[in-house]
C-alpha cells in the first residue's frame, strides 16, 4: 500500500458474493480508480456451506476491522420478474404497483414486497408518464431480502447492494448480444428445483414466459431411471460425474424441460416474428454445465457460449494474478459488477437509492441494517476513548510530578528541620527556664508591686498644694488615699478654691491616672471664721473594681 | 467458551486499537485514583511538615531575642535573691531599717517585725514590719526614698503621714512596710 492509497476510498476491498440455486459464489474485490474492477480472489462453496464460506472470509479479509462491504446477488425462488403491460403514468400512484401485483400475481400482501416497473429494453425505470406500454414488474418480498440480509450479516458482511440476480445477468446477456450484433433472441433459462423459468430477451425487451413445470428434480427423477439408482444423493452425484456416457444419456434426462420449454420458444417466435437462436442456462456449476447442450438440443436451439476471459475486459473487470480463470457460470456474479451503458444521469445515485443503473436494482431494507456510518461511528468512539485515555495518563503523569514535587519538598524540609533540631531544642529549654524565671519574677512582683510610689505620692501633694492650704494628715491603705487639711480662705472662696484643686489633682499626669476618683468628701468650717477643714478622698482603680 | 466472552474476544481481535484504548483508560483511571489517594497522603504529610519547619525557623529567628530577655530575668532574679531577707533573722530585719533611719536621720520611735502570713509553694513570702517616724518633711521623704529604692525589695502597705505639732515643723509617719524574703 502506498501513501496516496490512503485517500483513496473506493481502494478498499469489497465482497462479491451470489447466492445462486446451486452454489454460494464469493470474490474480492478492489476498485483502485474509477471504471476498473480487480478481482483478488474467488471461491465457490455449496448453498449450505456457511462454514467454509466463513472460514474463507477469515483467511482473504482478516485485514477488515469492520463490517465487511458486500455486493449481493440473489436469486430467490419466490421473486417476481414479469412481464406485464401496464399505465406508466399511473406510476405516481404508489398502490398502481401493489394492486397490480396482487391483481395479477395472487400476491396477498404486496405491501410487504419491494416493487419495482423497469424499461424491459434498457432495464431503467419507467418515467411516470405516457399511455400503456410493456413493462418488467420486478418484486422481492421483504421475508426473502430479510433472510438474504440476515445471513450475510452472519457473516459480519454488511450489504452495500442487494440485488435480484437475474436483472444484471439478463443486461449482460443482451449487452453481449447487442456486441455481438446478433439478431436473433435469446432465452436464459433458470433451472429450479421444482420448476424452471425461462427469459427470452429479444429485440423488444425481456420476455417472460410462463414457469415451466419441471425443474432440476425432472432430471434427477429422470437419470434415476436411466442408472437404476435407488437415493436421490447417489443420483446427483452422478449427475456430477461429467463422462460419456452422461453426455449421451443427457437429452433424456432433460427431455421434459425441454418438451415444455421448446412451445413457449416457438410461441414466442410467432408471436414476435423474431427467430430465438440460442439457450443459455443461468447459474449451472461446471458440473452441470453439460445440462446446457442436451437442453439446446431438445429445444432446437443452440446454447450460448461466453468466455469470461474475453468478456471480462470489455466491462471493465480484471483478474488479478494467481486467481483463476472464472468459468461461465460466473457470469450472473460478475454482472453485479457491470455497469450497462445508459444516459448519464443529472447526479450519481445515492448509495442508499434503489435504482443504482440499467438493471440494477437495490432492495435492499436499509432499516434493518447496522448504521452504515459505523465506521465512522467507531471512530469517533475509538477517538473519544483514546482522548480520554490520553488524558488519563496524562493526569496520572501530572499526580506522578506533584507527589515527586511533595516528596522532594517534604524531604527538604525534614533535612533543615534536622539540621536546626538541636537549636530548636536549646532554644526551647532556653523558653521553658524564661517561663519558670518570669514566673518567679512575677510571683515577686505580685508580693512587692504597688500602683505607686509613696514618697512620689507625697511629694506630688504637697507640689500642687494651694498657698493658703494646710495639710494635716495623709492616710493611706490598700483602698486608697485620704488626706485631710484646713483652707485659710472665705468659704465661698474655699469652696470654689477646693473644687478647682480637686480638679487639678485629677488632671494631674502624675497624680490622676493612679486613682479611679478623686473627691472631696467632707468640708467644715473651723472654728476660725475664714477657716474650712476638708477631706480629700482618693480611690485606687483596683480597690474601686 | 461462554458465548458472551467469544463475542468480546470477536470484537477485540477486529478494534485491538478500541480494546487497548479502554483498556488503557480503565488502568490509568485505577492507577489515577491510588496516586490521588496517595498524593492526598503526601500533601498533609508536606504540609504537617512544613508548618512544622517554618514554626521552627520563626522561633529560632527569636533566639537572642529570648536569650537576651533570660538574661534580664536572671539579673533581675539574681538581684532580688541577693536582697531577700530571713523571717527569722530579726536582728538582721530591724538593722535594716536602722540602717535607713542613720541615712535619714528620722527617729523611730516605734519598730514591730509582725507575723508573716504562711505560703505555700511559691519563691517568696511578704514579711510584714510596723513602724513609727518622726522627724521633719525632708528627713521623713529621705526615708521614703531609702526604703523604696533600697537594696531589699519593699512594699509600703498604709501608712499614716500626720502632723505632730501645729507649730513645729516634726511630722510623723506610721507605716506598715512588708519586705520580700525567702518562704
Amino acid at each position: 500500500m502506498t501513501f496516496s492509497d490512503l485517500f483513496k476510498r473506493n481502494s478498499r476491498r469489497t465482497l462479491l458474493i451470489e447466492v445462486n440455486p446451486y452454489q454460494i459464489l464469493a470474490a474480492g474485490f478492489s476498485r483502485p480508480e474509477e471504471g476498473t474492477v480487480i478481482l483478488d480472489c474467488a471461491a465457490e462453496f455449496d448453498t449450505d456451506d456457511d462454514l467454509g464460506l466463513r472460514q474463507w472470509l477469515d483467511e482473504n479479509f482478516d485485514k477488515q476491522k469492520a463490517w465487511l462491504p458486500v455486493i449481493c446477488g440473489v436469486v430467490a425462488p419466490e421473486g417476481i420478474l414479469q412481464r406485464e403491460s401496464i399505465l406508466p403514468r399511473r406510476l405516481t400512484d404508489t398502490q398502481y404497483l401493489s394492486n397490480l401485483v396482487r391483481e395479477q400475481f395472487k400476491v396477498e400482501h404486496p405491501e410487504s414486497w419491494k416493487l419495482f416497473s423497469l424499461n424491459p429494453v434498457e432495464g431503467n425505470p419507467l418515467p411516470p408518464e405516457g399511455t400503456q406500454r410493456p413493462a418488467l414488474i420486478v418484486g422481492l418480498s421483504y421475508t426473502d431480502v430479510h433472510r438474504s440480509q440476515q445471513r450475510l450479516l452472519d457473516h459480519r458482511l454488511l450489504p452495500y447492494r442487494l440485488e435480484m440476480g437475474i436483472l444484471p445477468l439478463l443486461g449482460v446477456i443482451s449487452s453481449v448480444k447487442t456486441r455481438r450484433n446478433d439478431k436473433r433472441a435469446i432465452v436464459v433459462v433458470n433451472i429450479e428445483q421444482d420448476h424452471t423459468v425461462a427469459y427470452i430477451i429479444g429485440k423488444e425487451g425481456v420476455h417472460t414466459p410462463a414457469a415451466v413445470r419441471h425443474g432440476f428434480s425432472s432430471i434427477v427423477h429422470a437419470a434415476r431411471k436411466e442408472f437404476g439408482l435407488a437415493h436421490s444423493t447417489a443420483v446427483r452425484d452422478r449427475l456430477q460425474q461429467n463422462d460419456e456416457e452422461l453426455l449421451l444419456r443427457g437429452s433424456r434426462f432433460v427431455r421434459a424441460i425441454g418438451r415444455d420449454l421448446k412451445p413457449l420458444v416457438d410461441s414466442y417466435e410467432m408471436t414476435t416474428g423474431q427467430p430465438v437462436g440460442e439457450i443459455y442456462c443461468a447459474y449451472l456449476p461446471p458440473a452441470l454445465s453439460w445440462i446446457s447442450e442436451p437442453l439446446a438440443q431438445v429445444v432446437g436451439r443452440a446454447p450460448f457460449s461466453l468466455e469470461c476471459k474475453e468478456w471480462m475486459p470489455t466491462v471493465g473487470l480484471q483478474v488479478a494474478d494467481g486467481v483463476p480463470t472464472f468459468g461461465q457460470h460466473w457470469i450472473g456474479a460478475l454482472s453485479l459488477l457491470t455497469d450497462f451503458p445508459a444516459a448519464k444521469p443529472e447526479s450519481m445515485p445515492s448509495e442508499d437509492a434503489v435504482y443504482q443503473g440499467p438493471w440494477h436494482i437495490d432492495c435492499r431494507l436499509s432499516a434493518q441494517l447496522p448504521n452504515n456510518k459505523l465506521v465512522r461511528r467507531r471512530f469517533l468512539s475509538t477517538a473519544l476513548i483514546a482522548a480520554l485515555a490520553a488524558s488519563a495518563l496524562m493526569v496520572t503523569c501530572w499526580l506522578l510530578y506533584v507527589s515527586h514535587v511533595l516528596e522532594a519538598d517534604t524531604v527538604f524540609w525534614n533535612q533543615r528541620i534536622g539540621e536546626s533540631q538541636n537549636l530548636f531544642n536549646d532554644l526551647n529549654q532556653t523558653t521553658r527556664t524564661l517561663a519558670t524565671r518570669t514566673a518567679k519574677l512575677d510571683n515577686a512582683y505580685d508580693l512587692m508591686g504597688g500602683p505607686y510610689r509613696v514618697s512620689d505620692l507625697i511629694i506630688n501633694l504637697g507640689r500642687t498644694r494651694p498657698a493658703n492650704m494646710r495639710i494635716d494628715s495623709i492616710e493611706a491603705n490598700e483602698a486608697g488615699v485620704a488626706m485631710r487639711g484646713g483652707l485659710r480662705e472665705p468659704s465661698e472662696q474655699a469652696s470654689r478654691s477646693l473644687r478647682k484643686y480637686v480638679d487639678d489633682l485629677r488632671r494631674d499626669p502624675a497624680i490622676g491616672p493612679i486613682f479611679a476618683t478623686v473627691a472631696l468628701t467632707s468640708l467644715q468650717r473651723e472654728d476660725e471664721a475664714d477657716s474650712l477643714a476638708f477631706e480629700i478622698t482618693f480611690k485606687l482603680k483596683k480597690a474601686e473594681q | 467458551m461462554n458465548a458472551t466472552l467469544q463475542n468480546f474476544l470477536t470484537f477485540a481481535r477486529r478494534a485491538p486499537f478500541l480494546i487497548f484504548c479502554i483498556v488503557a483508560l480503565i488502568t490509568f483511571s485505577i492507577a489515577d485514583y491510588y496516586l490521588w489517594q496517595r498524593e492526598r497522603e503526601i500533601n498533609v504529610q508536606h504540609e504537617e511538615v512544613r508548618r512544622n519547619g517554618e514554626k521552627m525557623f520563626s522561633a529560632l529567628s527569636s533566639h537572642g531575642r529570648i536569650s537576651t530577655e533570660l538574661q534580664s530575668v536572671n539579673d533581675a532574679l539574681k538581684q532580688i535573691d541577693d536582697n531577700l531577707i530571713a523571717e527569722t533573722d530579726l536582728a538582721e530585719n530591724i538593722g535594716y531599717f536602722y540602717q535607713m533611719e542613720t541615712l535619714s536621720r528620722v527617729h523611730l520611735t516605734q519598730l514591730n517585725q509582725l507575723s508573716s502570713q504562711p505560703v505555700e509553694d511559691t519563691a517568696y513570702k511578704a514579711i510584714p514590719f510596723s513602724m513609727r517616724a518622726t522627724g521633719t518633711y525632708p528627713q521623713l521623704i529621705s526615708f521614703l526614698r531609702e526604703l523604696e529604692s533600697g537594696p531589699r525589695q519593699s512594699r509600703i502597705m498604709t501608712f499614716n503621714f500626720t502632723r505632730a505639732d501645729a507649730k513645729s515643723n516634726a511630722l510623723t509617719l506610721g507605716l506598715t512596710v512588708e519586705l520580700l524574703g525567702s518562704p
